[in-house]
């Protein structure tokens, strides 16, 4: 009996972890779970796809991350609840939510009910950002701004219907787009005659809110898209390794502290 | 060791562009004239930006946008809100080789935003004589593109007029795909954008070929009607 009881847990809990490859044993092992519990947490050097280049033929493998476990999502299961964000694209600055039931979206057909926003704070945007140019008023952006805009966010700010979900958060005022997490300095303006400065992405101060897979909370800041963080990244500094730093409520609350 | 990892891929999209050299090629004219229609040739853009150093006879440096009055067959320089925000233009060329294309639309993100432009924009996969009809006042809100550039860029919705290859770092447009827009005033029309290359090369292999050259064409309806119907 007792025996029978131990071995039941053992199989709920598997169950629960890993699921999904229960029902699909052809799916590939997941890495360990890092995160069990609500809290705060930093990704340092989240390895993007380094071999794909711009001007090659390959597109970028997309990564996908559970800010839930803590840990990448192998793309076998890019259609089931165990990713939050998944970075895309070109360099890997395209960063989505998990939805299952959004046209386009990388968890298209799964379980997922995520959704992403972006928090321009025009009081912390004010104090870097140089709205007639659209770019910020001088780089480096310092860092106490990143450490601002993040804890100032202290609920979710809109409502669910408000995340996106059919589409991405990316650069900012580029090629058509709105407001978005990075200022990729495609002519090299802030630094002027300098072409190694040129085509350089610096993250700006705003605040990321992901609904996860499962319909949970996390804000989120992205520090860098570069190898170690470098305060003057240039063209030719190694990318994508993506830094960020994330809260996440395991409980479905939607203030963070 | 580090590959060299650089954010250039749009750097490519221009070196196509970078347009430095006179060309004596023969190019072969297709004819857009229907009779109704009006054809733009080589509508000159911010030849003198680029998006590299040490292109003779440019400069690094974004692109300045122009505008443009399908009407009056007008083209103005002039980025002052105040010309901005009236109805003296419908098409904003602006960006990257000024090949994202905006109407003037005073309620969205855009050129024309907090003016009064009544301007939209969607796209139609079908040849331009093909398209007959602007569709209903509330399905065209709805779809409303804002603007057309690189297809698929920045979201996978934003239907574009030309494709970005970056193998060759051409611009290639898209055949076949018509907008039907509703120009800053509130007339229905329609819009094909040809090419962003001097002279309309039917395919362009030389990154350095003169750009941005715009030739386009479109028809407006005066009547006020969704009749687009061209011969």
């Amino acid at each position: 009996m007792r025996i029978s009881f131990i071995l039941l847990t053992v199989f709920l809990f598997a169950s629960c972890s890993d699921n999904d490859k229960k029902d699909n044993p052809s799916l590939p092992d997941l890495p360990a779970v890092t995160v069990t519990t609500s809290g705060t947490y930093t990704v340092n050097n989240l390895l993007g796809d380094t071999v794909a280049r711009a001007g090659g033929s390959a597109s970028f493998k997309t990564v996908y991350y559970s800010l839930e476990d803590g840990r990448v999502i192998p793309d076998a299961y890019a259609a089931t609840d165990k990713w939050d964000i998944a970075f895309a694209s070109i360099y890997n600055s395209s960063i989505w939510a998990n939805n299952g039931t959004a046209t386009y979206n990388p968890g298209k057909g799964g379980p997922g009910k995520g959704g992403i926003y972006l928090v321009v704070d025009s009081a912390v945007d004010k104090q870097y950002f140089d709205y007639e140019n659209q770019r910020p008023a001088a780089v480096p952006i310092a860092q106490s701004l990143m450490e601002a805009a993040f804890n100032k966010v202290t609920t979710v700010p809109v409502t669910d219907e408000q995340l996106l979900i059919n589409g991405y958060l990316t650069l900012d005022h580029f090629n058509g787009s709105t407001d978005g997490y990075a200022f990729y300095d495609f002519y090299g303006q802030m630094y002027p005659g300098n072409s190694e400065k040129a085509h350089v992405v610096y993250n700006l101060p705003r605040t990321i809110i992901v609904k996860t897979a499962k319909g949970n909370y996390a804000k989120l800041v992205i520090y860098s898209f570069y190898k170690d963080s470098p305060v003057n990244p240039d063209i030719h500094t190694a990318a994508p390794y993506i830094t960020f730093k994330y809260t996440i409520n395991k409980d479905g609350d939607k203030t963070f502290n | 060791m580090y590959k060299r990892a650089q954010w250039q891929w749009l750097a490519a999209i221009l070196l196509l562009t970078m347009a430095c050299k006179k060309d004596d090629n023969n190019v072969t004219k297709l004819n857009y004239e229907d009779g109704v229609s009006t054809v733009i040739y080589d509508l000159a853009g911010d030849t003198e930006a680029s998006v590299a150093d040490g292109v003779e006879g440019k400069e690094k440096r974004p692109f300045r946008s122009f505008y443009f009055k399908l009407s009056a067959k007008l083209q103005s320089w002039d980025s002052s809100d105040a010309f901005k925000q009236s109805s003296n233009w419908d098409l904003a060329f602006t960006d990257i080789y000024n090949a994202l294309v905006y109407v003037n639309n005073g309620s969205g993100e855009g050129p024309g935003k907090g003016g009064a432009g009544k301007g939209l924009i969607i796209a139609v996969d079908s040849a331009y004589s093909k398209v007959t009809t602007a569709p209903e006042e509330e399905a065209f809100e709805t779809e409303n593109l804002r603007f057309a550039g690189w297809d698929g860029y920045p979201q996978p919705y934003n239907t574009g007029w030309y494709f970005y290859s970056l193998n060759t770092h051409l611009a290639v447009p898209i055949k076949n795909r018509t907008f039907i827009i509703r120009t800053a005033d509130g007339k229905y029309g329609k819009l094909e954008l040809i090419n962003v290359y001097q002279g309309n090369p039917p395919a362009v292999t030389d990154l350095f070929w003169p750009a941005p050259y715009f030739t386009f064409r479109y028809f407006v309806q005066q009547d006020g009607s969704h009749n687009l119907k061209t011969p």
